[in-house]
């Protein structure tokens, strides 16, 4: 893909005798938002952290035409990214990491993060360790988002927030950071509420690729009928991906089946993300019990 | 050059508490002490058997009684300092956050290093100058009181400060130069063991020596060359005796003449070997944070 931003070939990772990537393959076109989605331990966070330049991993990765291990620092004049927002210095003032990003990143702007302190209670004297997890996460936030880079990658950026401030969090960034052609890989495990923003959606399970798509082809791709117990055998037929009961339904989904094949069964809709993530990431024998 | 000073600006923030407000602290105890002991002070000193030096003499002694004193706190500051500094962006995942800005490991660890002999030494000085221009009233005070002690009118006082302090400056930087192999020495351990690097720094070349003590007993005529290179180290540049009596007047030579002894009894070679060994442990910490995430 030649407008990729981020491409990786053959990414593998181990850690010891775990082998946490499995050779993956995947390349992140550019001016896109992408979910990169997956359980606890799948290989989401050293998948980001090989972007990075954080590991230094098996196979091939390119990051904006970088070596990302190799050019960490380089890289990051281009790429801004929160890991944890709880991770910002906290011996600093708000004022103070302003003028300290100010000067070490030549890309950032301090007004325009001033910015986005307002409508917050974000003030400049305001000691980082007295602030809120809520308030820090605003303040990680107004930090990457003045910085002009052309890929954000947030890794679980509202973990530990209420509902609140993930809305918050993430209405700012649609608003004020995605209005230019730039590029977003998030992890999260709240699914349902990035899907609205999301463009693409990357699956990733046991260290392996099992979703990479546009969310538009998903409901090409899967289709979700719910069928009564007259028409279970018929759809079983049609050789579902994954199949469980809700109350005196069955719900099934199929990949790459005609739909004119299963509305006579039953009700066919698009599967939600989060159903997706739960058939395409249940191991068999839990799918089956 | 805008990032290694904004690096290093964040060093002196981080670890002002040790270079600033310390020192205030201790320099406050020392003014309270002092004034305490004026205040007490019934006059009945009696003057000592021997002649006193004159007054620029020992305001001279005495500003680099204020050096020497502030040298050991610098080096025990240093010492603390470099044995967290290395490890530091590991609390609370903050290495995260250093790792996401377009500066390498090589420069943030630089910083680091640069710290040392520029921020805090300077810091530092400020305190031993303080010091030094606190003494002259108290001087005075106590000449007032004990007319036998002499003190120097105030253009003398300020030309011994001037001259002093610039020999105070030389010294400082000399010496952090010339300990930074074991400054860099527990930096590097930090790198590792984070706050175990404190024994650590000590246990190692302990044992080494130790051992070859125990080598030696059993007669082979090697001598324990790894202990001596230690204590050669340890001992600087001894000039105390010489620059006393330079100051006291017992031999030519103004509070200046000290730099030139100075520069001519170090053994520059070590100090390059020094300052080549602490360059390498940089970047090998360096290359051991490029490669690790975890906090």
């Amino acid at each position: 893909m030649s407008d990729a931003i981020a491409i990786a070939r053959g990414l593998t990772k181990s850690f010891g005798s775990k082998t946490v990537l499995h050779g993956i393959d995947f390349a992140i076109p550019a001016g896109r938002i992408y979910g990169l989605l997956g359980q606890n331990g799948a290989g989401k966070t050293t998948t980001l952290n090989a972007l990075l330049g954080l590991t230094n991993c098996g196979g091939q990765v390119e990051v904006l035409g970088l070596d990302p291990f190799a050019n960490r620092a380089r890289l990051m004049n281009q790429v801004a990214f929160v890991s944890d927002v709880a991770s910002l210095p906290r011996f600093l003032k708000v004022g103070q990491l302003l003028d300290l990003v100010s000067d070490i990143h030549p890309r950032f702007d301090q007004s325009k993060a001033e910015t986005f302190f307002e409508g917050t209670e974000l003030r400049p004297g305001l000691k980082i360790k007295n602030l809120s997890k809520g308030m820090l996460a605003q303040l990680h936030l107004a930090v990457v988002m003045a910085i002009d880079a052309k890929l954000l990658v947030l890794d679980e950026p509202t973990l530990g927030l209420d509902i609140t401030y993930r809305k918050r969090f993430y209405r700012r960034l649609l608003e004020d950071y995605m209005g230019e052609e730039r590029t977003v890989l998030i992890t999260t495990h709240q699914i349902d509420e990035i899907e609205f923003m999301l463009t693409d959606i990357m699956f990733i399970h046991d260290g392996r690729i099992v979703l990479d798509a546009p969310l538009e082809e998903i409901g090409r791709i899967y289709t979700q009928l719910t069928v009564g117990k007259e028409n279970v055998a018929a759809a079983d037929r049609l050789k579902p991906i994954h199949s469980e009961t809700r109350f005196d339904n069955t719900v099934m989904v199929f990949k790459d089946v005609p739909t004119d094949k299963l509305e006579p069964l039953g009700v066919v809709s698009t599967p939600s993300l989060s159903d997706l993530f739960v058939t395409l990431t249940q191991d068999p024998a839990e799918g089956e019990a | 050059m805008r990032a290694i000073a904004a690096l290093i600006k964040r060093e002196f923030l981080e670890h002002r508490g040790a270079f600033v407000y310390a020192p205030i602290v201790l320099l406050v105890i020392v003014a309270v002490a002092v004034l305490f002991a004026l205040m007490i002070d019934d006059g009945t000193l009696e003057p000592p058997p021997w002649p006193l030096p004159n007054g620029v003499e020992i305001y001279r002694v005495g500003i680099a009684g204020a050096f020497l004193a502030w040298s050991v706190y610098l080096l025990i500051g240093l010492f603390f300092y470099y044995a967290d500094a290395f490890s530091a962006d590991r609390r609370n995942n903050a290495l995260l956050f250093w790792k996401s800005m377009p500066q390498s490991d090589l420069k943030v660890l630089t910083s680091k290093a640069l710290s040392g002999i520029t921020i805090f030494l300077a810091a530092i000085f400020c305190f031993a100058l303080l010091t030094a221009i606190l003494a002259y009233p108290v001087l005075l005070m106590v000449s007032a009181r004990h007319p036998f002690i002499p003190a120097p009118g105030p253009i003398e006082a300020f030309d011994s400060l001037m001259q002093m302090g610039l020999v105070g400056a030389v010294y400082l930087t000399l010496l952090s130069l010339w300990y930074a192999p074991g400054l860099a020495w527990v930096a590097g351990l930090s790198t590792l063991f984070r706050r175990w690097s404190i024994p650590l720094a000590f246990l190692i070349p302990g044992t080494v020596v130790l051992l070859e003590y125990l080598n030696s007993l059993r007669g082979v005529e090697r001598g324990q060359p790894i202990a001596e290179f230690l204590a050669m180290r340890f001992d600087g540049f001894p000039v105390e005796d010489t620059a006393t009596a330079i100051l006291l007047g017992q031999i030519d030579g103004g509070p200046l003449s000290i730099i030139g002894l100075m520069l001519a009894e170090i053994d520059w070679l070590h100090m390059a070997l020094g300052l080549v060994f602490t360059a390498a442990v940089v970047y090998l910490a360096s290359e051991y944070r490029r490669r690790r995430i975890e906090a």
